[in-house]
């Protein structure tokens, strides 16, 4: 028999040194997404804009009468879609990972949480400042809109065939745009304050499970379950708001059939008004439950599990002797 | 029956012994990791999915319909009409969604379900288990529960959803309440109508089947969890159970639909004889109004009471059976 000598299987290698492949793994895929995540996010969403907005309107139809306008008008709108539809996907995924990671991050007693934390939302710098990116695109398409359609900058103005009530209304238009310039600036830093919200979120979700699994999908649901209650306020909050205006006056009483004259029970104003209110309540909000998350999370890290309690008292009352309590786990690298 | 003092000393619950985490057997089971990666995959998976498909259903409706209407509407007026349309789409989303989820979560029970006797009978545990001080009553009992907890994560979720589609409707209802009656009627005659009380009979036939509505995932779930226990009962490996419990769970899924859509039919038959006898060629006359009604809605309160026992029956008898079999079983 030959003295071949055997490979070391997977299998056989020790527990130490597989800990540290994966997580160098893993430290090495966090990288790439770090260094990466930028320039791929800005070669998908142009190379999108651009294929999108030449396939979709790169030659008028014989029957338009102002090509120019057709195509411009075309191609913004386009863009706005496009950037508007990955923001979104990016903004719902970072909320989802963050908590996730949040969730994650919920072990040991408590105290380090805080910390533990702040690394999350450090790793999720990159991925929030996408998303601005993205923003920024949004922002930059209404801004060209604006440019194309009221001034002379790029040539004479484009017909953007917007809504009748935008071309009758231009100093109510121009309120809302004054109130558009305090919601976008929330707009942009909402990323951030959502990373924050959903790492708070998911850390005190995280802390009615000891295991990994059951944490993350305990993180998710959380997570799924707030945008679910914000989709819900939307809707119930609009058809019961919209409900009680209908039961206190009838529209069709002042209905005139004149597109001119029609019925508005609010005024711009007013509604750019509303609009704020929303903007300060979310922002209230976010903030503030937080902190509060985060702070339940820690106590009731700190406290015994409720499981934990009762095997205690079961242990107490059967008078067999205490078992060792679970260490805490305070090295933030493990 | 066992005291167990819950995390606030004040609050005292009652549950059966063979429920507490005191008890060996529930213990076990309750902690117990699900053998197959999937299954425990699907099941910790199944309250975020849920969550996950109403939102975006959801927030796709609200979002699509609200600018479509900005884009063609040309006064508020036109939002009464677009709200009602919003929340008919939402309730009906929803009702397809915990129609998904419901039948996924009854495949997850059954499989959960189906090798909690057999698996025991397989392994030749079930005789070891026997000659213990528990009874088989506990040891029973104890498993069909910890099931039970298993999956209430799940449950909540289903049940979640079941009451925001509820909400939704009576948003619904309302505003068809709305339009039908504040603007085509004068308060006097709304006010009368209310008097009359002709509203009772609706509302009488309505409280069975709003229990019945709410009731149906934590209903499914007993009943679903029997089924897996009787067919864990009755086969001899995990294997045959699991395929048993789901055969038979289609069976009683198609079983149950022909005998609905059958008493429907007769019911219907015989109230139209009932209230339209001239029509049907009896020569009788017509039934006084409130007769009418009264009978009608009893009826339709009565069939929803009934379809709700017999859930509880068939959920007793399953039990009822899996005992009786587990009582002879050896191994």
């Amino acid at each position: 028999m030959s003295d071949q000598t055997v490979p070391p299987t997977p299998a056989a290698a020790p527990v130490a040194t597989q800990r540290r492949a994966r997580r160098w793994s893993r430290v090495r895929w966090r990288r790439m997404v770090q260094i990466g995540c930028l320039p791929l996010t800005t070669i998908m969403a142009a190379g999108l804009v651009v294929s999108f907005s030449l396939l979709s309107y790169g030659a008028p139809p014989s029957w338009i009468g102002d090509p120019r306008s057709y195509i411009i008008a075309g191609r913004l709108g386009v863009s706005a879609a496009i950037l508007f539809a990955l923001q979104l996907v990016y903004h719902w995924i970072n909320g989802l990972l963050a908590a996730n990671a949040g969730a994650q991050a919920a072990r040991g007693q408590g105290r380090s949480l805080r910390s533990r934390l702040r690394i999350v939302r450090r790793r999720f710098l990159v991925p929030v400042l996408a998303t601005v990116l993205l923003r920024l695109g949004v922002v930059l398409v209404i801004v060209l809109v604006m440019l194309y359609a009221y001034t002379r900058v790029f040539g004479a103005p484009i017909d953007l065939s917007f809504p009748d009530w935008i071309e009758r209304n231009r100093d109510e238009v121009l309120f809302a745009g004054a109130m558009l310039a305090v919601v976008i600036p929330y707009w942009l830093i909402n990323p951030f304050l959502r990373v924050r919200f959903s790492t708070a979120l998911g850390a005190l979700a995280g802390t009615w499970s000891p295991r990994s699994d059951e944490r993350t999908s305990l993180a998710l649901s959380a997570r799924l379950g707030v945008g679910l209650v914000g989709v819900l306020a939307l809707l119930w909050g609009g058809a019961i708001l919209f409900l009680i205006m209908l039961s206190v006056s009838n529209p069709a009483s002042r209905y005139t059939y004149s597109p001119y004259r029609s019925y508005q029970p609010l005024s711009a104003a007013q509604l750019s008004l509303a609009a704020l209110v929303i903007v300060a309540v979310l922002l209230a909000g976010q903030v503030m439950l937080t902190a509060m998350f985060t702070r339940l999370a820690q106590q009731r890290l700190g406290r015994p599990r409720a499981t934990q309690r009762k095997r205690l008292a079961a242990l107490v009352e059967s008078g067999e002797s205490e078992k060792p309590a679970v260490p805490d786990e305070t090295d933030l690298t493990a | 029956m066992a005291a167990i003092t819950s995390d606030r000393d004040s609050i005292r619950i009652r549950v059966p012994h063979w429920s507490s985490p005191r008890h060996p057997i529930y213990s076990l089971e309750t902690r117990r990791r699900i053998q197959n990666r999937v299954i425990g995959l699907l099941q910790l998976g199944c309250m975020p999915a849920i969550f996950a498909a109403t939102m975006l259903a959801l927030a796709g409706i609200v979002g699509t319909m609200l600018v479509t209407q900005m884009m063609y509407s040309s006064s508020w007026y036109d939002y009464q009409y677009v709200i009602p349309v919003i929340l008919g789409w939402a309730a009906g989303t929803m009702a397809l969604i915990q129609l998904g989820a419901g039948a996924m979560a009854n495949i997850l029970v059954i499989a959960q379900a189906a090798p909690i006797i057999s698996g025991e009978v397989e392994l030749q545990s079930w005789g070891l288990l026997r000659t213990t001080t528990l009874s088989l009553r506990e040891i029973f009992f104890a498993k069909y529960a910890a099931i039970l907890t298993q999956f209430r994560t799940p449950l909540f979720a289903l049940m979640l959803l079941r009451v925001i589609s509820t909400l939704t409707i009576i948003l619904l209802v309302g505003y068809s309440i709305i339009q039908d009656m504040f603007y085509y009627q004068t308060w006097a005659e709304w006010l009368r109508q209310v008097a009359r009380f002709r509203w009772l009979p609706v509302f009488v036939a309505a409280v069975p089947w709003l229990v019945f509505y709410a009731g149906q995932p934590v209903i499914q779930l007993l009943l679903n969890t029997a089924l897996g226990m009787a067919a864990s009962a009755y086969a001899r490996t995990r294997g045959q159970a699991v395929a048993a419990g789901l055969v038979l769970r289609l069976g009683v899924w198609v079983t149950t639909g022909l005998l609905n859509g059958s008493a429907i039919f007769v019911l219907n038959y015989l109230s139209s004889q009932w209230r339209y006898p001239s029509y049907v060629g009896m020569g009788l006359p017509y039934l006084p109004e409130w007769l009418d009604l009264w009978s009608t809605w009893l009826t339709v309160a009565f069939y929803g009471a009934s379809v709700l026992a017999a859930q509880m029956g068939m959920i007793l008898v399953a039990l009822g059976l899996s005992l009786r079999r587990a009582r002879t079983l050896v191994g």
